[in-house]
């Protein structure tokens, strides 16, 4: 059997991976305020950046800084959870559908298709407008429940492919049963697709997460996170630049970051 | 930057112009009212948004209406509209209105004693789902006696009779009593109604526009805008963007950052006035889970005195407003006839707490610095609405207050909806609450009453209940003395305030921006538009192109 | 081809009915009253509240009403929106004309920015200016569009005063030729705000597709064959058209989550706006209503992007 080439992400790449794990994690011992301490409403509100707020205050007199390191958990943590539902239920619908029979397939196809075409952003509000602010492990299940349908189109594309490989006929042939046909044959050889997928998944939760927030609906309150500071800003983005400019840079670079991985993955370089 | 006080940048400011400007030709160019709200519905016994107030009293008239001091009690303070006089019975039961002759639909009909008749049965259906109707309860009946005289007979002598006949909008009964029952929604009336108000309805997109305009043979006499369009922007800061860019001309409640940013823009002036509206924590006398059980922690007076305590409320409303806020003295605003300013709040104090919370067995702390008692943390959750950007505000403040009294304050913020109904099922530890008042007192029956009196206790969420409270309540309203009214009301906030019944927090100060080229009368606090009849374009401002006479209607 | 094209419209059938059925089910299901008044306003009495529930037929079980639905939504009958008081298809109608043309407009837009710019990044790959586009591109992707709308109204609109805050027209404004320059004027930001992350997409599709088809085999051929580059470069971009097409199928359906947003922010007129207040008032027949409209939409999308995808790539046909 012959291995497909494996593609490696490079070393900058990884070691800033590593940087925003390691920030992450120690984000609440760095952070040089409580996260969700309003220090004086009436003379610190809205403090623009300086030695004493590296990043400013919001309108509440938090520090910006310290929810901004804290807030990396919940918005990482949620769109890690998320992408990790999208990938099962993803992989479920892909492989289900490649395996079973043409009537089966075409329906989950079907589903998967309506699902699709069904506008993302107001399936969530239909279930956050109704329950109200979710629990962050609520909030990664349903960006994940929302978000799985790309992957299991491209597993079960990639999953027919492999199935009419000499190596996945052989082992149909010689009767290896169906689930360890999943586990010891398909699953491994559909990693690097899966990894694509759940990066891709990844990349699309963070700011999704930032926009429920601008409308009141992500992570809540006082938890912070990158999208709920933002949002803080109420809409007037210039006369309150620091409260958006720092956490944007954060989603937008977290998702160039998940971007070049996943590019990687799938050339080996990017383009 | 040092924070110069909101309110001493508003006194700053030109003072309104004097009423007597307001002598000018006809013809006051186009009102465009900015709103992040749809008016949907507006008709005067289905309307609910105070957009739809705005729009039913333009189109409608009523019987009589409130004069400009706001005393809903006796008669005195009563102007006529459509009806031109009124009679009392000798046992004050029953008033019989006359209406005035001049007085016609905007298709041309007269008004009629039929059409008072068809007001209070559209306010009764209950497939209507009129808010109306719980206002109006002491009314038993209405008579048409002949075309021009209408009897309005009451269950009760109360001091708020001619009030409640005053929300009874007259209604064309040639036009709607063809109806079925239920059918005034789902009717083309309610799409194109026709009124009896200074305003007819021209154009209307739904939640994006509504356009009304002058009627020009009025019984009362033309009104001076041509025009009235009401634009409508779902996002509020894009709402009051377009006033700061001259596509609008009012914005009727500017948050505090947004009143400092008008001063960048000169052509917007500010009206400040007094609110209607207050926000309060209400606590829940009742098991959250049980409606039948008292609140395990609640129910204590002393614990609700030292949560109140441990707030300091009047940083808090500095932080969130600035000065343009008062703090809530209890369940009534300043600008309502009743106010009472003498009532001592019970005070901000840093040890009282402490001492009480640990006189209770709260002496555990966690690592966090929360009180603990049998190894159970002393935690409450608070239900917030989340489409309220300055309770959500508030919230997150008593919270951290709160926190530093070793209280842990869990705060479950929910959309419109699932708000209402937590809030109405009384699925809470804390609500952070508010309530619209109107000059009328006697919506206190329903937000504070108890349910032991039929049909009070309706909106009050935390179950208070207090027999004295309801007693003078109900004896002030039913007295004929406007001033004994007023002694028994204020005695009941007494009691209600003693009780600790909630956390009175802010009673919020509006501020309006208003294009600079309108000469304005006095703004009405509980409505402005009740003026807009008057409004006039100031001579010496540039007009603007939208000002120019329609041409054709 | 007429018999794939069919089996193509069987599916896309299949698909609108399990869109109805999921979304009839998931806003029946998600906790709401679709007769709760404002935030503050009184409580209805439990009688107003039963007599308004059967009036609009809510107080049957839900799977009869599910039938009674389907029955409606067969003979052309939406159903009544209760929170705008008009008949559901009455308030699609008024509102689908904005909504089309700011998709229409962003759309046309997007591809025409972006497919030409990625053809000729992926031509010249090796252009530093190529290169500094494709940055750009990536970071438009990745800002979240709700910023990209809200900075366009801050900036351009208030600040600058370059354009109109909101709305489709000027509230009195000018009619004829001059009304239709006036909604051109209050088109302008809205479209490009949709039309921004849309066309960075493209162009960067374009962009590595052009790439992989430039060295390809048939596009050498071609170069041999007259040595003509322009010839060369039609047959590389008409083959590399196939992964922009296939994504401009798919585009719609984001399309329509992007205009629920936009359409908040710059006030405009349109259906995303109707959808999401049609959600926060719980307008059963609304919602059904509108995404039943949306869904076709998306449906009729994939299916012109699948036929210009055969035009693009005849090996396509072969493969089904």
């Amino acid at each position: 059997m012959t291995r497909p080439q494996r593609h490696r992400v490079d070393a900058t790449t990884l070691l800033t991976v590593g940087g925003i794990v390691a920030l992450t994690l120690a984000g609440p011992a760095l952070a040089p305020y409580a996260p969700t301490e309003a220090l004086d409403p009436q003379r610190l509100a809205w403090q623009p950046p300086s030695a004493q707020f590296l990043l400013g205050t919001d309108g509440f007199s938090r520090d910006v800084l310290s929810r901004f390191l804290v807030g990396a958990r919940h918005t990482l943590g949620v769109a890690l959870l998320a992408a990790g539902v999208a990938l099962v239920l993803g992989t479920a619908v892909g492989l289900g559908a490649a395996l079973a029979g043409r009537w089966r397939e075409s329906f989950l196809m079907r589903c998967t298709d309506a699902l699709l075409a069904m506008p993302r952003l107001l399936v969530l509000l239909l279930v956050v407008t109704g329950t109200g602010a979710l629990r962050l492990d609520a909030l990664a299940l349903v960006l994940g429940a929302t978000g799985w349908m790309t992957t299991a189109r491209l597993v079960r594309q990639e999953t027919r492919r492999l199935l009419a490989t000499d190596a996945l006929r052989g082992a149909i042939v010689l009767g290896v049963p169906p689930a360890r046909l999943v586990t010891h044959h398909l699953l491994p050889a559909l990693a690097p697709t899966l990894a694509v997928a759940a990066t891709g998944a990844f990349a699309s939760a963070v700011p999704l997460e930032s926009g429920l927030s601008y409308l009141g609906l992500g992570v809540p309150t006082p938890l912070p996170s990158w999208g709920n500071i933002i949002a803080e800003a109420e809409g007037d983005l210039l006369r309150r630049w620091w409260v958006v400019v720092f956490p944007t840079a954060a989603i937008v670079g977290t998702v160039l970051l998940a971007n070049r991985v996943a590019e990687r993955l799938t050339h080996g370089d990017a383009p | 930057m040092t924070r110069r006080s909101l309110r001493a940048l508003l006194l700053a400011l030109p003072l309104l112009t004097a009423c007597d400007r307001l002598r000018g030709p006809a013809g006051a160019g186009t009102v465009i009212v900015s709103t992040a709200a749809d008016p949907d519905p507006f008709l005067p016994p289905t309307r609910t948004s105070v957009t739809g107030r705005m729009v039913s009293e333009l189109l409608f008239d009523p019987l009589v209406e409130i004069g400009a001091d706001l005393n809903p009690f006796g008669e005195a303070g009563f102007v006529p509209r459509l009806a031109a006089s009124w009679r009392w019975s000798p046992d004050s039961l029953a008033v019989t209105f006359t209406l005035d002759p001049k007085a016609r639909w905007h298709d041309g009909t007269s008004v009629t004693a039929r059409d008072v008749v068809t007001g209070l049965a559209l306010i009764r259906d209950p497939a209507n789902g009129s808010p109306v109707a719980g206002e109006v309860v002491d009314i038993d009946s209405i008579v048409a006696v002949d075309a021009r005289t209408a009897r309005v007979h009451f269950h009760e002598r109360s001091a708020e009779q001619l009030y409640s006949a005053s929300l009874v909008y007259p209604m064309p009964s040639h036009l709607l009593d063809s109806l079925p029952a239920g059918g005034l929604a789902t009717s083309a009336f309610a799409q194109r109604p026709v009124g009896s108000g200074p305003y007819r309805l021209v154009e209307r997109e739904p939640k994006v526009r509504l356009v009304l305009g002058a009627v020009e043979d009025h019984y009362r006499g033309r009104p001076g805008p041509d025009r009235i369009a009401l634009t409508i922007s779902p996002d509020p800061a894009t709402g009051i963007a377009k006033v700061w860019a001259e596509e609008a001309d009012v914005w009727e409640l500017l948050p505090p950052p947004d009143v400092t940013a008008a001063t960048a823009y000169p052509q917007v002036r500010l009206v400040p006035y007094n609110g209607w509206d207050y926000t309060f924590v209400a606590f829940n006398f009742r098991a959250p889970n049980d409606t039948a059980a008292a609140h395990p922690l609640l129910a204590d007076p002393a614990v609700r005195v030292a949560l109140t305590q441990a707030l300091d409320r009047t940083g808090l409303i500095r932080a969130l407003f600035d000065s343009l806020a008062h703090p809530l003295l209890g369940p009534f605003v300043r600008a309502q006839f009743t106010a009472d300013t003498t009532i001592a709040p019970i005070p901000f104090d840093t040890l009282a707490p402490a001492r009480t919370l640990d006189s209770l067995g709260w002496t555990g702390r966690t690592r966090d610095g929360i009180r603990l008692r049998d190894g159970r943390p002393l935690r409450l959750r608070a239900l917030v609405p989340a489409p309220s950007a300055n309770r959500v505000r508030a919230a997150v403040l008593v919270q951290e207050q709160w926190r530093r009294a070793g209280v842990d304050l869990v705060i479950d913020k929910r959309e419109a909806q699932a708000f209402g109904a937590a809030r109405d099922g009384g699925d809470f530890d804390v609500v952070f609450g508010g309530w619209g008042t109107t000059p009328s007192v006697r919506g206190l029956r329903s937000t504070w009453g108890s349910g032991a009196r039929a049909g009070w206790g309706r909106q009050n969420s935390g179950r208070y209940a207090s027999a004295i409270f309801d007693s003078l309540v109900a004896d002030g309203l039913a007295s004929a003395d406007p001033v004994v009214t007023r002694d028994r009301i204020r005695a009941a906030y007494r009691v209600i305030v003693a009780d600790a019944a909630a956390v009175w927090l802010y009673e919020p100060m509006p501020v309006a921006a208003v294009h600079r080229r309108f000469l304005l009368p006095t703004w009405r606090p509980e409505a402005w538009w009740r003026t807009l009849p008057s409004w006039r374009l100031d001579p010496e401002a540039p007009a603007l192109a939208r000002d120019a006479r329609p041409t054709a209607p | 081809m007429r018999r794939a094209l069919l089996a193509r419209l069987g599916h896309g059938a299949i698909v609108i009915a399990l869109v109805v059925s999921a979304c009839f089910t998931l806003i029946r299901l998600a906790p709401g009253d679709p007769f709760f008044r404002d935030l503050d306003a009184a409580r209805l009495t439990t009688a107003q509240r039963e007599a308004q529930r059967a009036a609009f037929g809510y107080d049957r079980p839900i799977p009869e009403q599910f039938v009674r639905y389907v029955g409606q939504v067969a003979s052309g009958e939406l159903g009544w929106s209760h929170s705008r008081s008009q008949p559901v298809a009455d308030a699609l109608a008024a509102t689908l004309p904005a909504t089309l043309l700011l998709i229409t407009v962003a759309t046309l837009l997007a591809f025409g920015i972006g497919v030409p710019l990625g053809a000729w990044m992926g031509w010249h790959a090796e252009h530093p200016l190529a290169r500094a586009v494709d940055r750009v591109a990536v970071i438009v992707l990745a800002v979240p569009d709700y910023l990209l709308a809200l900075l366009a109204v801050m900036g351009p609109a208030l600040a600058w005063g370059l354009f109109p805050i909101g709305g489709m027209r000027t509230e009195f404004g000018p009619r004829g030729l001059g009304g239709l320059l006036d909604v051109v004027h209050h088109l302008a930001l809205p479209a490009l705000a949709l039309a921004l992350p849309v066309a960075a997409t493209a162009a960067r599709l374009q962009c590595a597709a052009m790439r992989a088809t430039r060295d390809h085999a048939f596009v050498r051929t071609a170069r041999a064959k007259g040595g003509d580059d322009r010839l060369a470069r039609r047959h590389a971009l008409r083959a590399a058209l196939v992964p922009v097409l296939s994504f401009a199928g798919v585009h719609l359906a984001v399309a329509v989550s992007g205009v629920v947003v936009i359409e908040r922010i710059f006030a405009w007129p349109g259906m995303g706006r109707l959808l999401f207040e049609g959600v926060l008032a719980r307008d059963y027949p609304l919602v059904a209503g509108g995404v039943l409209v949306a869904s076709i939409g998306t449906v009729l999308g994939t299916l012109l992007a699948d036929l210009a995808l055969r035009w693009a790539d005849p090996r396509q046909q072969a493969l089904r």
